[in-house]
């Protein structure tokens, strides 16, 4: 399986991530898969992080630089489907603020479909 | 022992871990005795807080013990870099073939069984420390072993068989080889291997080796590999340009494998050299700049007992700092930062970066000393957000002012782990901040939280090091880990100490990333 997998419906891009443990060692790889959706056209990007039990702080630091970037131009994230540890993380350093994060895919994608 | 022996050992230390107290004394009597340095531990948990400390010459070890038995007290010290030859010797009750087998397999250089007569354990103590010299003055063989370490060379040649002549000499030789039969094979290698030499014939179909050689120097990653021509063509011309393409040197295949075995030798242990000086170079570089990382002593505050503890990644620097600042005669301040991502590549920028943000705290500081842990937050994240050219990077901070009149501590935090407050009754609490990471968005919000301190709590900051550092079956620390350490700690006395402790057994000493941790605890 690969680490990273896109499906795409009008503008939306889906990523799947498939690691459990999200580390230093993926950064580069996931962050040129989202930029490269996101360089296609796909304006709005939805990251389902079901399978990942741990992520590190470079690895957080690289979906930072993601939104960060997205946002600049004109794009939009949504996180969604966090395992128990990684959102505990989240909400310890607050990153939770840095980040729109929805229980489901559903949910993301109707977030999502709410903007023109 | 003889006379001679015995000038040969003093001053050198011993590392004793026996958790039979009168064994553990009387070892250490005769170790004195024959001129050695004992130090005497009852726990490996108490010998491990030693090794970091103190480097030993050798360590007696008991293999019986409560809690974590001595071979597995052994791996765990094998496990550092540092001890990888430390001499060691188990003392055990039982001689038989299994208790050998798991000594040796420990990593145990020789055992000795109890009781043991005092002559033939120094007799032992003196042989490990002469084959240490013999170590120490020849060097060791490894690394020729691992495949992961030897060296690797990619040959490309449209002739198969002049290459599998030239790769089976190689191999012979302990030398890697992958092989390409035109450019295109060899760029196909070259996506998953990096060799350490690159050796090209240059008339082949498609391609020539000097195209080869032209595209690999437009690589930023592959253009300083050395590169070797191999060819049938002795022809001055092809020499010059070749030479004119920056190659390290040009073999005629005519000369056979022996000749291009010869360079590649040469140029191999040349490059060794070379890695080795640069390997000295960092270290010392990474060394001085710790210092300026944390600070290189605890500071003193009237009635407060401050400590911090910092490993770096891997011995070198990356994201974590620390500061300390004194604002007037009644208030200090703590500062406690993590640039994110410090694994990467640039360790160094890490150390620039946040050497950036220590700079700015202090400006502010000069400027206002009444500004509060939230203001100042407020203030550092201005500046890093307007700065286009560092906005890529992000980084947590925790910002605490202590004040010795009132006993109130204000806290405001940026992106950072909460801070945990050890009562004196046991009971803990976090003390959590709202303040996102640094230099996200330049409008954040910082704001300062209060709470006053009674003698004898104890309030603990730590960076994300701390809970992300994993045991040798990958589970994280986490927050698991920090209940269950919180719970033993609040028994003992020296928190500082005992945090340190629970923490260093459960990673086993190995840390994922940068790890700090600092104690401030109010006298009573």
């Amino acid at each position: 399986m690969p680490n990273f997998e896109r499906e795409t419906f009008d503008d939306i891009a889906l990523i799947t991530v498939n690691i459990e443990r999200a580390t230093v060692q993926y950064t580069d790889e996931f962050k040129l898969f989202v930029k490269t959706a996101f360089s296609e056209g796909y304006t709005k990007i939805i990251i389902d992080f079901g399978a990942i039990q741990f992520m590190d702080s470079s690895f957080i630091g690289s979906l930072v630089n993601i939104v960060k970037d997205l946002r600049t131009h004109n794009g939009h994230l949504r996180l969604c489907n966090f395992s128990v540890p990684v959102l505990t993380m989240f909400e310890l350093t607050r990153m939770n603020r840095v980040f729109e994060i929805l229980p489901t895919i559903d949910k993301a994608v109707q977030s999502l479909r709410k903007i023109h | 022992m003889s006379q001679q022996g015995l000038t040969n050992s003093i001053s050198r230390s011993i590392l004793i871990v026996d958790d039979e107290v009168h064994i553990a004394r009387l070892l250490s009597h005769h170790l004195r005795k024959t001129g050695y340095q004992p130090i005497e531990t009852n726990s490996p948990e108490e010998a491990l807080q030693v090794l970091e400390s103190i480097p030993p010459d050798l360590v007696l070890c008991d293999v019986t013990m409560e809690g974590m038995d001595g071979f597995d007290f052994c791996r765990l010290v094998r496990s550092n870099p540092l001890y990888k030859n430390l001499p060691f010797i188990f003392i055990t009750g039982n001689s038989s073939e299994e208790i050998k087998a798991k000594a040796t397999e420990a990593g145990g250089d020789d055992f000795i069984v109890k009781p043991f007569n005092v002559k033939e354990l120094s007799l032992k103590i003196e042989a490990l420390f002469r084959r240490m010299e013999i170590l120490k003055t020849y060097g060791t063989t490894e690394g020729s072993e691992d495949p992961e370490t030897r060296p690797m060379v990619l040959l490309v040649d449209d002739d198969k068989l002049m290459l599998q002549m030239f790769k089976y000499n190689l191999e012979r030789e302990n030398i890697r080889v992958e092989v390409a039969y035109d450019v295109n094979g060899a760029f196909e290698v070259l996506k998953n291997i990096k060799p350490q030499i690159i050796v090209s014939d240059i008339m082949m179909p498609g391609l020539s080796g000097f195209e080869f050689r032209e595209k690999i120097l437009q690589i930023p990653d592959l253009k300083d590999i050395p590169f070797i021509f191999l060819t049938a063509k002795g022809a001055e011309d092809d020499m010059i340009t070749g030479f004119s393409m920056g190659v390290t040197d040009y073999i005629v295949k005519t000369a056979g494998p022996k000749v291009l075995i010869l360079k590649i030798r040469a140029l191999l242990s040349s490059l060794i050299k070379e890695r080795r000086q640069g390997e000295t170079e960092i270290k010392n570089a990474a060394d001085s700049f710790q210092l300026a990382v944390v600070p290189s002593s605890f500071p003193v505050f009237p009635g407060y007992d401050i400590k911090h503890w910092h490993k770096p990644f891997k011995g070198i620097p990356g994201g974590d700092f620390l500061d300390y600042h004194r604002i007037d005669d009644h208030r200090f301040l703590i500062t406690l930062g993590d640039v994110m991502g410090k694994k990467w590549g640039a360790w160094y920028f890490a150390v620039a970066y946040a050497g950036y943000i220590r700079s700015s705290i202090r400006m502010i500081l000069q400027h206002t000393k009444t500004a509060s842990p939230g203001e100042i937050l407020a203030e550092v994240n201005k500046a890093i957000a307007n700065d286009a050219k560092i906005s890529e990077i992000f980084t947590t901070l925790s910002v605490i002012s202590i004040d010795s009149q009132s006993n109130e501590v204000s806290y405001s935090g940026a992106g950072d782990l909460p801070l945990v407050l050890l009562r004196e009754d046991g009971t803990h609490e976090m003390i959590s901040s709202e303040g996102i990471l640094l230099g996200f968005d330049k409008d954040a919000d910082y704001k300062s939280t209060v709470t006053k301190l009674n003698p004898n709590d104890t309030l603990i900051l730590m960076t994300d090091g701390i809970l992300e550092s994993v045991n040798s079956e990958g589970k994280p620390f986490g927050e698991s880990g920090l209940e269950k350490a919180l719970d033993t700690i609040q028994k003992q006395n020296d928190k500082f100490l005992s945090f340190q402790k629970e923490f260093t057994l459960f990673t086993q000493g190995n840390f994922d990333d940068d790890v700090t941790l600092v104690t401030v605890t109010l006298g009573s």
